[in-house]
């Protein structure tokens, strides 16, 4: 290697300076990537790092200046969002820069993307370069993109936060194909992303941009907070709870559903932590959802303390005036009181009208009619305190919060009236970075003060079990693995759940392609086309939950069989 | 425990961003006051005898013929917007007693309708009916499905906010959450959807008239005056009703947009 | 002509056709005059060639003097663009004709003049979507995700302006295309009443001129048939230009 390393580094900077008007954005870095090398550089929401690629691609944003020494080679940026001109065949813009670097006619040029897109693992099937891309999933447009760097071959490859947004398994597997890419091929591979995105996973070195500095990214948190105590009785119980949706009537009338949740069941006990993991199309927020009866599921049925409670939240009979003193109703605000709710979009889940004190004076009055009127501001006060907030936050209207200021009055509504359970769907997807794991903390401390059960709903494997007592693996609306923490944490069975666990890791999933869509979803096993382990009979039955240890179940055909040649 | 008086050095809170059409809207609306006064304080400026307007001089008959106008436009506005929020509000209502499908039905009328040419009825009325109160319907029928279509909108958009899930896990009854959350947030919406209809109805009018068509002679337009004038080719008569006219215009249209550009959420 | 359009015209038979059909019949049947029916047949082609080549020569330079302004806003392209943008309002088509009506009393011919003002509030409608959409497109917003990428990737100026950000200045002016119809279509009927052109809505209005129904409505119905006729050619032109509506491949053989 050493007629290599006697060349010059083809990504040099000599003492980089960011300033944002009189913000230090990046101060004084100085880096060196060699060929084949991969670096990624994480950190939170305006941390820089957009700047700082856009910096090296030599097209600062507006108003970033730029000092000191940079020595770029031939490059190539894959800019931020991956979105390409919304409304041209993708055939075309692949064909127009990959043409524009090599001087290659259309035909070529997309010979050339073909060959990159068997890099990146692209089924020919799944090939439809004829649409714009933003007819196609985000899954194939990233891979387009990296295909299409593939097939320029530059020595430098910048990418912005490269496949966000996609779940863990597939980005993971990308991210990985390109990072094999450029090592084979000694391009120099510079990926930035939000910490939380797997970015660091296939990289050579990892800088974390904080305050200005390029430091040694801080492991995440992987232990519990505190120790996790043994939970009490169970309390609520789902019995094969379904959901399903009414679909426009077919060719002959005939009335259509889609089902996205098929018969779960599932215990919640005193004071027990459980995680909800799957991706996108797992229904694991349709679970948090149908537990609240929000809305009631359309199957089966939900039970808190003995009640009933999609008896007492259907709708009462047309014409009928809605009273809330009949029995049903006293149950179900009983039950509302006990199980409350953390939203995916915090922000969004306050009433842009009212402020934030006026909005939990009104969901006291109504779930707490025992506490006098006089008492509820300091109630509120209480709440907001523990929540990680001012009092002051009070007065303040939803929309001046920030990003981080929401998801914490989220958490100290769904305290305010002492429930027992807070059912949580992805209630950090807003947060980044250090704000993220701040929340996480904040959650895990109200809910031990506390004794609270808590259901987590979350597509990161690693972060959701690392707090939870047990944990529930879903995928396309069924349970393929549930057993307790620590054993989906070491030795998870169902190939999905390991899949889960090495992207959460930033290793190298076993699983191929993307998840199907919920039209059309394979006959039998959901996993079959992407599975390693999927044999002919998998497309015949769907698996069913099996026990195979105490406390531990998995719905797979050939859990215990390697993977076939 | 997190502290948020003092955000982190990585998350610089942005300047607050002023509202979005706000001063668009206020221009507007300082405009069409300021018309709105100086049409009402017209017989003043034309020295007693405001009687004989053709006598009197282009900007004085101007003014005058602004008193016909703007109440006409804003008598066949709140009409026309009062029709479209009612047809919005019904097809909701509809939606949840009947079924999804009626109010699609519904709302899909109005839509079509709005595609339709629907101002060139206004001196179809004008000229076959006669009645000025005919007149303000049919003007103010010709704004109501343009209305209609966006009330609903934002009528569907706001049934599909996150906080009303938020109000209803707080145990709210429904009758509390339609009064608590749903008609506070609803009222701005509706009413920037309502306005939509002054342009549409002052545009819808002036244009009748211009055709003589429109208002009778004894209440003034500036649509008239315009298409008289135009006739004749008497520029000095022309110029003054037709700045005064594109001059309301404006101001309808700033209202319109910067209440609709303000309500919309970024 | 292109299949979109095509497939955009066969679609609108039902809403196009059959009301003029329907109009000129009603007029055959019920109209005082003997040749009311070819009059009718006669103006609505007067009044088409009014409106189309307007709206089409209106629209387009409207988007591109609108996208100019986001780009260039201090050149002379780009003070046009903005001067288009901001006077949207203020020149309804209507007034344009009576401004039209004055100029042909003094002297003035009357094609030139009437295609140009049935112009004008086209390009000022057009000015005003394409002018922040561009900007947008050329922004730091989400919406200008495309142009970065462009540039990242290293195409040339040129092709960034015309590839990646005209076309999401365009999509709103295509989207706004109904109401410029209207406009026009209000625009047309005073222009041909106050200019004398034997147009269908000239006729209609020198029908409620006289208080006859029987000559006022199958015109109004035919003029509601020419606007959702050229409805449907907007739409199909729409779908021709943003291939975002149509699969067809554009490319042989690849």
């Amino acid at each position: 290697m050493n007629h290599i390393s006697a060349k010059p580094a083809p990504v040099e900077t000599e003492a980089l300076t960011l300033m944002l008007g009189d913000r230090v954005l990046l101060d004084r870095a100085s880096l060196r990537v060699e060929r084949g090398e991969v670096l990624a550089f994480t950190g939170g929401a305006g941390s820089g790092k957009t700047a700082l690629l856009a910096a090296l691609a030599g097209q600062p944003p507006a108003g970033v200046d730029v000092a000191g020494g940079i020595r770029v080679d031939g490059h190539l940026l894959i800019a931020q969002g991956g979105r390409l001109a919304p409304r041209r065949p993708l055939a075309l813009q692949v064909a127009e820069v990959v043409g524009h670097h090599l001087g290659l006619d259309l035909r070529l040029a997309l010979r050339r993307t073909a060959d990159g897109l068997d890099r990146m693992g692209v089924p020919a099937a799944a090939r439809r370069f004829d649409l714009p891309p933003e007819q196609l999933p985000d899954s194939l447009r990233w891979a387009c993109l990296f295909a299409m760097a593939v097939a320029v071959g530059p020595a430098v490859l910048l990418a912005d936060a490269p496949a966000a947004g996609l779940d863990p398994t597939v980005r993971l597997r990308l991210l990985h194909r390109l990072a094999d890419w450029a090592r084979a091929d000694g391009v120099a591979l510079i990926l930035a992303g939000r910490p939380e995105d797997g970015v660091a996973g296939p990289a050579d070195h990892v800088l974390s941009l904080r305050r200005g500095r390029l430091l040694a990214p801080k492991p995440p948190r992987t232990a519990p907070l505190t120790p996790l105590e043994p939970p009490g009785a169970s309390r609520l119980h789902a019995r094969s709870v379904g959901m399903s949706y009414p679909l426009s009537p077919g060719p002959k009338g005939e009335a259509r559903t889609l089902a996205v949740l098929h018969g779960i069941d599932l215990d919640l006990r005193t004071g027990e932590t459980l995680a909800l993991l799957g991706e996108t199309g797992s229904a694991k927020a349709t679970l948090a959802r149908s537990l609240l009866c929000l809305p009631p599921p359309t199957a089966g049925a939900v039970v808190w303390m003995g009640r009933d409670l999609m008896a007492a939240s259907a709708p009462p009979a047309t014409g009928e005036d809605a009273d809330n003193s009949g029995p049903d109703h006293v149950g179900l605000r009983r039950a509302r009181r006990d199980l409350q709710p953390l939203f995916p979009d915090p922000a969004a889940s306050f009433d842009p009208a009212m402020t934030i004190g006026a909005q939990f004076d009104l969901a006291l009055e109504s779930l707490r009619p025992d506490i006098a009127a006089d008492r509820r501001d300091h109630r509120i006060d209480e709440a907001l305190e523990e929540a990680g907030l001012r009092p002051e936050a009070a007065l303040r209207w939803p929309a001046a919060l920030t990003v981080a200021e929401a998801a914490h009055a989220g958490l100290a509504r769904a305290i305010l009236p002492e429930p027992r359970v807070l059912i949580a769907d992805e209630p950090a997807a807003s947060l980044s970075a250090e704000e993220r794991e701040t929340f996480l903390d904040t959650l895990m401390a109200v809910r031990d003060r506390r004794r609270l059960s808590l259901v987590l709903a979350t597509d990161r494997y690693d972060e959701g079990l690392r707090d939870a007592h047990r944990g529930i693996v879903m995928l396309a609306g069924r349970v393929v693995e549930s057993a307790d923490a620590e054993t989906l944490r070491t030795a998870p069975l169902h190939p999905y759940s390991r899949a889960m666990l090495a992207a959460s890791r930033g290793e190298r999933p076993a699983l191929e392609g993307d998840a199907p869509s919920a039209f059309g979803q394979p006959t039998g096993c959901p996993l079959r086309r992407r599975c390693p382990l999927a044999r002919e009979f998998c497309a015949q039955a769907v698996p069913a939950l099996e026990e195979v240890a105490p406390g531990h179940h998995v719905a797979c055909h050939y859990w215990d069989t390697p993977a076939e040649g | 425990m997190a502290e948020f008086d003092q955000p982190p050095l990585s998350h610089p809170v942005p300047p607050e961003p002023p509202r979005a059409g706000l001063a668009r809207q206020l221009s507007g609306a300082a405009v069409l006051a300021a018309l709105a006064l100086a049409c009402a304080a017209a017989p003043l400026m034309a020295d007693g005898s405001a009687v004989h307007r053709l006598d009197a001089d282009p900007v004085a008959a101007a003014l005058l013929d602004g008193r016909g106008s703007l109440s006409f436009a804003l008598l066949a506005a709140v009409l026309g917007g009062a029709l479209g929020i009612g047809w919005a509000l019904l097809a909701g209502l509809l939606g949840n007693l009947v079924g999804n499908r009626v109010e699609r039905r519904v709302i899909g009328a109005a839509h079509r309708m709005a595609g339709w040419p629907l101002a060139l009825l206004v001196p179809l009325a004008g000229g076959l009916m006669g009645k000025v109160w005919l007149l303000a319907l049919v003007t103010a029928m010709t704004a109501a499905p343009a209305v209609a279509a966006l009330a609903h909108a934002e009528l569907s958009a706001l049934l599909r906010a996150e906080f009303l899930t938020a109000a209803r896990a707080a145990g709210l009854a429904e009758g509390e959450v339609l009064r608590r959350h749903l008609i506070p947030n609803l009222t701005r919406p509706l009413l920037a959807a309502g306005t939509l209809a002054l342009p549409r109805v002052l545009a819808a009018e002036s244009f009748a008239s211009l055709l003589g068509l429109g208002l009778p002679p004894a209440l003034g337009s500036w649509g008239a005056s315009v298409g008289l004038a135009g006739r004749l080719g008497d520029p000095v008569a022309f110029a003054p009703p037709a700045l005064l006219l594109a001059l309301a215009l404006w101001a309808a249209c700033a209202i319109a947009d910067g209440m609709a550009a303000g309500n919309r959420t970024p | 002509m292109p299949r979109p359009v095509i497939r955009r015209l066969i679609d609108a038979v039902p809403t196009a056709v059959l009301p003029m059909a329907a109009g000129v019949g009603l007029s055959a049947l019920v109209a005082p005059q003997p040749d009311a029916a070819l009059a009718l047949l006669r103006g609505l082609v007067v009044t088409l060639l009014l409106t189309l080549p307007s709206l089409a020569v209106g629209t387009a330079l409207g988007t591109l003097a609108g996208s100019w302004a986001a780009v260039a806003p201090r050149s002379a392209g780009g003070l046009v663009g903005r001067l288009l943008a901001g006077a949207g309002p203020l020149l309804p088509g209507f007034l344009l004709a009576a401004l039209a009506a004055l100029a042909v009393r003094a002297g003035a011919s009357a094609a030139p003049l009437a295609w140009t003002a049935l112009s004008i509030p086209a390009a000022c409608q057009a000015a005003r979507l394409a002018r922040p959409a561009m900007g947008r497109a050329l922004g730091s917003g989400p919406e200008g995700g495309a142009v970065r990428m462009a540039r990242g990737l290293g195409l040339d100026e040129h092709t960034v302006l015309r590839h990646h950000a005209l076309p999401q200045a365009v999509a709103p002016v295509m989207g706004g295309l109904r109401a410029a119809v209207l406009a026009a279509m209000v625009g047309a009927v005073a222009l041909e009443s106050l200019l004398d052109l034997p147009g269908a809505g000239a006729l209609m209005i020198d029908a409620a001129r006289a208080g006859s129904a029987a000559g006022a409505v199958p015109a109004l119905l035919a003029l509601g048939g020419l606007t959702a006729l050229l409805n449907a050619l907007g739409l199909g032109v729409r779908d021709w230009i943003d291939p975002a509506n149509h699969s067809s491949t554009p490319y042989e053989g690849a």
